[in-house]
């Protein structure tokens, strides 16, 4: 607790003395952080969109005249893995087609067009290529008419998911990177300047732990400082822009709140503890 | 208790800092390492406190050498001893009372016990009502006596001083060697490094007398 007091006695006098070292840090780690909520929150809205489209994937197997629906399903069963089905007799499906689309449907008169068909139902989040395939093969099988699915939403935003992750992961990696240098040079900075009394210290009887503990605290510190810097910027945004665009922004789960500070603060005591021992 | 034997101290080859140093210091004894500058005496201090490594030779503390104690290691061996320098080095943003804290904070002691020792050391070297000032604020010496109280606070069984009246003026030179005089009587080993052959005269002990790195003679 002692080489704590010490630690923050330092820090005070260094940040009182010399607080535009302090800025450039500070700046960095915040943005870092501000940015990483960001992206937290788009990859989180973006996943609860696709989860919500992907839990409704289906397809229709319009069946041609005189086939029965029973073998027809029986093979497609055979070929892909189902969460259900259910079978739509031309009564029903004209009743569809009727609430869907009134003004064809009186034009049509009496004359329904919809033959029967089965309605596939498949597991949220299963491979699109894959269904897509196994959907063209069914096409091979006697008594299918057709294929009908129309998924192109999803594919287009899991597509955009995978990029979004990708570019995001790179940028956070290199925000982690670069928020671990500045901290690591900010700590070295430190050290440097603290040499004769580190130095003092270990002719006193510290060990290498006690000279070095003021610094990572000051490390950790500062690292604290900024990601919470960064959530209150964030917030803030994210505030003003949730009443200007309601419901286009999904709340952000409690986890990566506490998550992301404690996450900087590791980096920030990492590159600290690597640099006390560096210099 | 301590022990120099054939110490060599090489920093530019072919010149030698310590030639051929040997001599021992026995435990309550009163040790004078004196000669002009440039003779050696601050390289003994640092070999002795680890601060550096004889080129050749070994320096045995007790029964330890210690060029062998590990690095990581090596403030275990430092907590025995106290070290006074020429220029006090008191870190300048602490006050009076938590520089002389500090050995005590190092090992780690707990807040009754360091509030009992410094308060103790502040009044056995008249400087409690100086408690909480910044070392900027004192005299020579009082910083001095400070850097003594801090060197003591851990209880050392050796205390070092390297020029330690180097910066102060006669009379006070005189005070801070009584001081000295009075650890000793008490019973810690001191080792001075000291230029200054009139305090030697004046206040006898045994003396190391070195001439270019080498013993000239040990009285």
């Amino acid at each position: 607790m002692r080489r704590l007091l010490y630690g923050m006695k330092i820090f005070l006098r260094d940040l009182a003395s010399n607080s535009g070292s302090f800025l450039l840090p500070l700046a960095v780690l915040s943005l870092s952080v501000f940015v990483l909520f960001w992206f937290l929150l788009a990859r989180h809205s973006l996943s609860l969109q696709i989860e919500k489209l992907g839990s409704h994937l289906q397809a229709r197997v319009f069946l041609a005249p005189g086939a029965s629906a029973e073998e027809v399903i029986s093979a497609i069963r055979s070929k892909i893995k189902l969460t259900g089905w259910r079978y739509i007799s031309p009564k029903e499906a004209w009743r569809e087609f009727s609430n869907l689309y009134p003004d064809l449907a009186s034009a049509l008169g009496e004359e329904n067009p919809i033959p029967p068909n089965i309605l596939l139902l498949f597991p949220p989040g299963e491979d699109l290529g894959k269904i897509r395939a196994a959907l063209n093969d069914l096409r091979r099988i006697k008594g299918v008419e057709d294929v009908v699915f129309q998924w192109e939403a999803v594919r287009k935003l899991r597509s955009l998911k995978g990029k979004f992750e990708t570019v995001g992961g790179f940028l956070v990696l290199l925000l982690g990177l670069a928020s671990a240098l500045i901290i690591g040079n900010l700590v070295a900075v430190g050290v440097a300047s603290h040499r004769w009394e580190r130095k003092l210290m270990e002719l006193l009887g510290a060990s290498p732990g006690f000279s070095s503990v003021p610094f990572i605290f000051m490390g950790g510190l500062i690292s604290l400082a900024g990601s919470f810097l960064g959530l209150g910027l964030f917030l803030s945004s994210y505030l003003i822009l949730r009443v200007k665009f309601p419901g286009f922004f999904q709340p952000l789960p409690p986890l990566y709140l506490w998550s992301v500070p404690l996450a900087a603060l590791s980096v920030g005591l990492l590159s600290s503890f690597i640099s006390t021992r560096e210099f | 208790m301590l022990r120099l034997v054939g110490v060599y101290k090489t920093y530019a080859p072919p010149y030698h800092a310590l030639e051929n140093v040997s001599f021992s210091v026995e435990k309550g004894e009163f040790v004078f390492i004196t000669g002009p500058s440039g003779a050696g005496k601050t390289t003994i201090i640092k070999l002795i406190t680890r601060e550096e490594i004889p080129t050749k030779g070994r320096i045995f503390f007790g029964n330890h050498d210690i060029s062998r104690i590990s690095p990581r290691k090596i403030f275990l061996y430092r907590r025995k001893l106290g070290i006074v320098f020429q220029d006090f080095r008191l870190i300048p943003y602490l006050s009076v009372y938590e520089n002389v804290a500090l050995p005590l904070i190092i090992r780690g002691k707990k807040k009754k016990e360091i509030q009992r020792r410094v308060n103790s050391l502040l009044q056995e070297f008249e400087i409690v009502h100086k408690a909480q000032d910044l070392p900027s604020s004192l005299s020579g010496g009082e910083q001095q006596r400070v850097a003594i109280a801090r060197a003591i606070a851990g209880g050392p069984e050796l205390l070092l001083a390297d020029e330690p009246t180097g910066n102060l003026d006669p009379f006070l030179s005189k005070k801070i060697m009584k001081i000295f005089k009075r650890l000793n009587l008490k019973g810690t080993t001191v080792v001075v490094a000291t230029h200054d052959t009139s305090l030697v005269e004046e206040f006898g002990g045994k003396i190391v007398e070195l001439s270019y790195g080498k013993i000239k003679r040990v009285r």
